[in-house]
């Protein structure tokens, strides 16, 4: 028994190519447990997502604070006898804040359509037709989300689990907890 | 043809037959008894040669039958003559004797031939009687009769003699020819035990023999070939066969993993395998995205937290339907796009 052996990298991923005869048909194995397949595709809830931005929020605060010990660092460095830790508003720090997470989620959903607590979390954002966000597209979104974080809590009463932002730019945040760039199919629990 | 009886079994003589005159009665029972009378000789002669112990002398004699058939012949020759003088005299005699019998003048009662047709009339009016008597007392004594016949002769010889003088094949043709044989089969049939005949004859069988003898005798290539093409052996099997035990007892006769690591290709098959599911995806899928059971378990808490709090605020808001989860359109291309659309409703 031998089975002919296909050509190494003469099916493209994603099996859109119709199998010839003696190759493999292209499966698709998917690695998430079984018990979370069900989920895989529908929008998330507000929990998840409050806690994907949580992590986010983290991030961002751990992101300004290597700044501001990188800032600290290299005044001492420049002036070490004068030194002193840099004073630093309330107002400063949230624009600061606010402009890390703007281009940290522009970035993260036009790129690879999710944060890192979105990764945490298992979720992507896409847009209506299910793809990754494009730039314009992120941008707007992550201005949206920065400017009206209390926006994100519409999701709570709509029917349909859309945040003020999902609602207005016909976006949605759903489960996926694989790693391809594109919407994971719905599968049925085993059994 | 058998002959006409009466209610009692007995032959009555009342055929519609020609009335026999007197002259034609006379020439026919000499007839028969000189055909009885040859009959009797030979039988006699017959009896005579088988019974003589002694070898016959030798010389020229005059055979027995010689003898007795000239004297046959002279007492034949005899007998037409004086049936044909009788013949002459009855012609000359017959006026003669009509005048005796109806004289003129004479009143019926007392003619001779009233008297005649009275005795006639009486005979005729006792016979049947006569024959019943006849048939009773031959029914009590002809047992006796033929056991005392049977006793002075060698029957198995008489029934040799009667199958030689016999067609048989005729005699068999002419009797399936007139019988019903398929009810006279049904009718034996139903008295046999056929079980009990098989049994005797399955153990008086060499049975070995007999189906190596049809074996050799059979093209038993083209007898299966016909048998199989006429049944559904796939369904037969399935049916009737109990699949996971024959393969279960198969396997207990084989070692499989060695059969497999001798005749299979393994690495050509896993290297078949791989390339037919994307294993480095897997690999990716796996590192990636499920990083650990913890963060499976944080996954699947949120999960479980987002339907919950969404019934409860569905629930407070008076919402009869459920939430629809559902995501919008799939990406074109994906294999998403042709999987079965999520309903909204989470299992």
């Amino acid at each position: 028994m031998n089975p002919a052996r296909p050509s190494p990298g003469s099916s493209p991923p994603g099996g859109e190519r119709e199998p010839g005869r003696g190759e493999p048909a292209p499966h698709t194995v998917d690695a998430v447990p079984w018990e979370a397949r069900p989920f895989q595709g529908q929008r998330a809830g507000i929990v998840t997502r409050t806690a994907a931005n949580v992590v986010d929020f983290a991030v961002a605060v751990g992101a300004l604070a290597a700044g501001y010990a990188t800032w600290c660092a290299v005044t001492f460095l420049v002036n070490p006898a004068k030194f002193s830790f840099p004073r630093l508003s309330f107002l400063v720090a949230l624009v600061c804040c606010g402009t890390f997470l703007f281009a940290y989620m522009t970035v993260s959903w036009a790129t690879t359509g999710r944060t890192y607590g979105d990764h945490l979390l298992g979720l992507r954002v896409v847009n209506f037709r299910g793809e990754r966000l494009r730039w314009a597209g992120a941008v707007v979104r992550a201005g949206f989300c920065v400017l009206l974080p209390i926006g994100l809590y519409w999701a709570v009463v709509s029917p349909v689990n859309r945040s003020v932002q999902d609602t207005l730019l016909r976006t949605s945040v759903i489960y996926d907890w694989t790693t391809r760039r594109r919407t994971p199919p719905r599968m049925s629990r085993p059994g | 043809m058998r002959a006409p009886r009466d209610h009692h079994g007995h032959i009555v003589h009342d055929l519609p037959v020609a009335p026999l005159g007197p002259q034609d009665a006379v020439v026919q029972g000499v007839r028969a008894g000189f055909g009885g009378l040859s009959l009797g000789v030979g039988v006699a002669l017959r009896a005579l040669e088988e019974s003589a112990t002694a070898p016959p002398p030798s010389g020229s004699r005059v055979p027995v039958s010689d003898v007795a058939d000239l004297l046959a012949g002279t007492a034949w020759a005899v007998a037409r003559l004086s049936g044909r003088l009788a013949a002459a005299g009855a012609r000359i005699t017959a006026p003669v004797l009509g005048l005796v019998l109806r004289p003129p003048l004479v009143p019926l009662r007392l003619q001779p031939a009233y008297g005649v047709n009275l005795v006639v009339t009486r005979w005729r009016r006792d016979r049947p009687e006569t024959l019943r008597t006849l048939g009773r007392v031959s029914a009590a004594a002809l047992p006796g009769v033929v056991d005392a016949a049977l006793g002075q002769v060698d029957v198995d010889e008489v029934a040799t003699v009667v199958l030689d003088r016999l067609d048989l094949d005729v005699l068999v043709a002419e009797i399936v020819g007139r019988l019903d044989v398929e009810m006279a089969t049904l009718a034996v049939l139903a008295r046999v035990d056929l079980t009990r005949i098989a049994s005797t004859a399955i153990e008086s069988t060499d049975l070995a023999r007999v189906i190596e003898d049809a074996l050799g005798r059979v093209d038993l290539d083209a007898l299966l070939t016909s048998a199989l093409g006429r049944i559904n052996l796939t369904s037969v099997v399935t049916e009737q066969v109990d699949l996971g035990g024959v393969v279960a007892a198969a396997l207990e006769h084989v070692d499989l993993t060695q059969i497999v690591m001798q005749q299979v290709d393994l690495i050509g098959v896993a290297e078949y395998v791989v390339d037919g599911i994307d294993l480095p995806e897997i690999i990716r899928d796996s590192t990636g995205s499920v990083a650990s059971e913890a963060v499976v378990g944080l996954r699947m808490q949120g999960v479980d937290a987002d339907l919950v709090l969404g019934r409860v605020v569905d629930r407070m808001l008076h919402r009869r339907r459920e939430r629809r989860a559902e995501q919008g359109p799939q990406p074109v291309g994906s294999p998403s796009s042709d999987a079965e659309r999520p309903t909204g409703k989470p299992v």
